[in-house]
């Protein structure tokens, strides 16, 4: 975002507000597994973000990237102060519980997402969100993690066929 | 988690990443991968939503350019953190709002000109560049004591007086006076002071004479004196004074306005104990010769009388030359030693004439021999500091991403 004038920094700061807020937040929710968290996780990552909006260089990467960056920053200092508070060791996962509506098969194939989503190591729940719910390509979420390009590939290739296992394995 | 390189993606699950973006995009997909197709919009029902009274605040934050953001949500979380987390955010903020990340290098900056500073301050008080010795007239005592016996003699013998106004030394206060017990000794100190004066080629003359004027209103003596007035040299004259020690002070403070002070320099010479030796030799002479006359008054026979008459005159000897030492020493402690050098201003060096291009090429190579030594110090301290800040920024920095990771580690 290295920008000419004030104003058009901010304009394209507010676009790429308005076309990630909801990624970034599902991101943080994903990641945090506590929607309190999750909001001040996605507030402190845009106010970051704007602060450093001259700072971000398109060589290094896109702006969504860039953001994505900082708001995992955000997410893995918020997990350290909640391991040295100890206070939410034991968070309990409440992402929205919707009753499905769908056929009986798709309810259990949901379940069973849910089972092996919640059964997913960090990392690998990390590279869900990320693609799924942020819409990253593999060179913007191997800039997010600090891999390379393949690497993440190979990395997101293993998590989703855990998953695609789950759900069509099951019975 | 460290960047690996080499992983390469097989055909088939390149194929399958592809359909899983196509999925995410909307688009349509193979027949075989329509378990995929499946699987994205399964986990994209599960992808958590905002409030919308969050998102509403957050929009307003936005707008606002975070203006209030003390009391926003993003600030919330840094409170919570607690007072190490509240400086770790102004810190933060700081080096966001300097431009380019200028918060390293502006401390990095800071600390190289403080220490380039501290190092000049002190090479300039320990006189590195000054050229000009200076030793403090006030502690006489504190002087080596290997120079208490090194200038004894020979000083009176070279004194002439050329100026025709010299005064003698005031009289024998001490010489032949019975040593007291107890009795203090004023500290007798010698002072040798060389002044550097520069002036006008044409004006040498008038200064030198003016050296003479101002050692004959403080009662000086001019020992010896040059004056060379050679246009092709630009002239210059030296002059050995000698200058009670009581006025010395004041009569350097005049040959001092007599023209640009080039350089001062001042030694001291505890000579005390030289004295004091001296003087107790002329009292033990003294009165090994006041009992001789009294045996010479009582000898009765001629060859009785011849040896007291012989030791009488060994006794005399002796008082003769502790006599000559202790004026010699008084002659050094009661009359500073100045001398004077007066040289030509620059300019007026050399044939009288301005300022020459060989002169100003030399002047030229001397500043940049200086410019280059500055940058070269410079460097040697900026340097070392510059990556000592970049390593402990790095290091800061991988300490800081292993800690995040590790908390992901953690869950």
């Amino acid at each position: 975002m290295a920008l000419e004038t004030t104003d058009t920094a901010r304009s394209r700061f507010e676009e790429l507000y308005r076309s990630s807020r909801d990624d970034v937040y599902a991101y943080a929710a994903s990641l945090l597994r506590d929607r309190s968290a999750a909001e001040d996780v996605t507030a402190l990552a845009f106010e970051r973000a704007f602060r450093r909006r001259r700072t971000f260089n398109p060589r290094r990467g896109s702006e969504r990237g860039w953001l994505f960056g900082i708001a995992r920053n955000a997410a893995l200092d918020e997990l350290r102060r909640r391991k040295r508070l100890q206070a939410l060791a034991a968070d309990p996962e409440d992402l929205d519980v919707q009753p499905p509506e769908d056929a009986a098969e798709r309810t259990v194939r949901r379940a069973a997402l849910r089972d092996a989503l919640a059964a997913l190591e960090p990392r690998e729940r990390e590279l869900v969100a990320l693609k799924f719910h942020a819409g990253l390509s593999h060179g913007e979420i191997a800039g997010v993690l600090g891999v390379s390009e393949s690497n993440a590939g190979t990395m997101l290739h293993r998590t989703i066929t855990k998953l695609r296992k789950a759900c069509h394995d099951t019975p | 988690m460290t960047r690996r390189n080499g992983t390469t993606l097989d055909q088939e699950a390149a194929r399958e990443l592809a359909a899983v973006d196509a999925a995410l995009r909307g688009e349509g997909v193979q027949q075989r991968d329509a378990d995929l197709a499946e699987l994205v919009e399964l986990v994209r029902a599960e992808r958590p939503r905002p409030r919308p009274q969050w998102a509403g605040d957050l929009d307003e934050a936005v707008a606002e350019g975070f203006a209030a953001r003390r009391g926003g949500a993003g600030s919330r979380l840094a409170r919570r953190g607690g007072a190490g987390s509240r400086l770790a955010e102004g810190a933060r903020q700081l080096r966001e709002r300097l431009p380019g990340g200028l918060l390293l290098p502006s401390f990095a900056t800071a600390a190289s000109l403080l220490l380039v500073v501290v190092v000049g301050t002190s090479l300039l008080r320990s006189g590195g560049g000054a050229g000009t010795q200076t030793v403090d007239m006030a502690e006489p005592a504190q002087q080596p004591k290997s120079r208490e016996a090194a200038p004894s003699g020979g000083a009176a013998s070279t004194i002439s007086p050329a100026s025709g106004t010299a005064s003698a030394p005031e009289g024998d206060r001490e010489a032949g006076a019975p040593a007291t017990p107890g009795r203090t000794t004023a500290r007798k100190v010698e002072r040798i002071t060389s002044l550097t004066l520069a002036t006008g080629s044409g004006e040498i003359d008038d200064v030198a004479d003016e050296v003479v004027r101002v050692t004959d209103g403080h009662r000086g003596v001019v020992t010896s004196s040059s004056v060379n007035t050679d246009d092709a040299s630009g002239g210059g004259a030296s002059f050995e004074l000698r200058i009670p020690s009581h006025r010395l002070q004041p009569a350097l403070a005049e040959l001092s306005k007599l023209a640009h002070v080039r350089s001062r320099s001042q030694t001291t010479a505890d000579v005390t104990r030289t004295y004091v030796s001296a003087r107790d030799r002329l009292n033990e002479a003294l009165a090994e010769r006041r009992g001789l006359l009294g045996q010479l008054a009582r000898a009765d026979t001629p060859n009785e009388t011849a040896n007291v008459r012989r030791r009488l005159r060994l006794a005399a000897g002796r008082i003769s030359r502790a006599r000559s030492e202790l004026a010699s020493i008084r002659q050094r402690t009661d009359l500073s030693q100045v001398r004077v050098s007066i040289e030509p201003r620059r300019g007026d060096e050399g044939t009288g004439g301005p300022w020459t291009p060989r002169e100003a090429l030399g002047d030229a190579l001397s500043i940049l021999s200086v410019t280059l030594g500055v940058i070269v110090v410079s460097l040697a301290v900026l340097l070392p500091v510059g990556l000592l800040g970049g390593a402990s920024w790095l290091g800061a920095r991988g300490v800081r991403r292993r800690r995040r990771e590790a908390a992901l580690d953690a869950l």
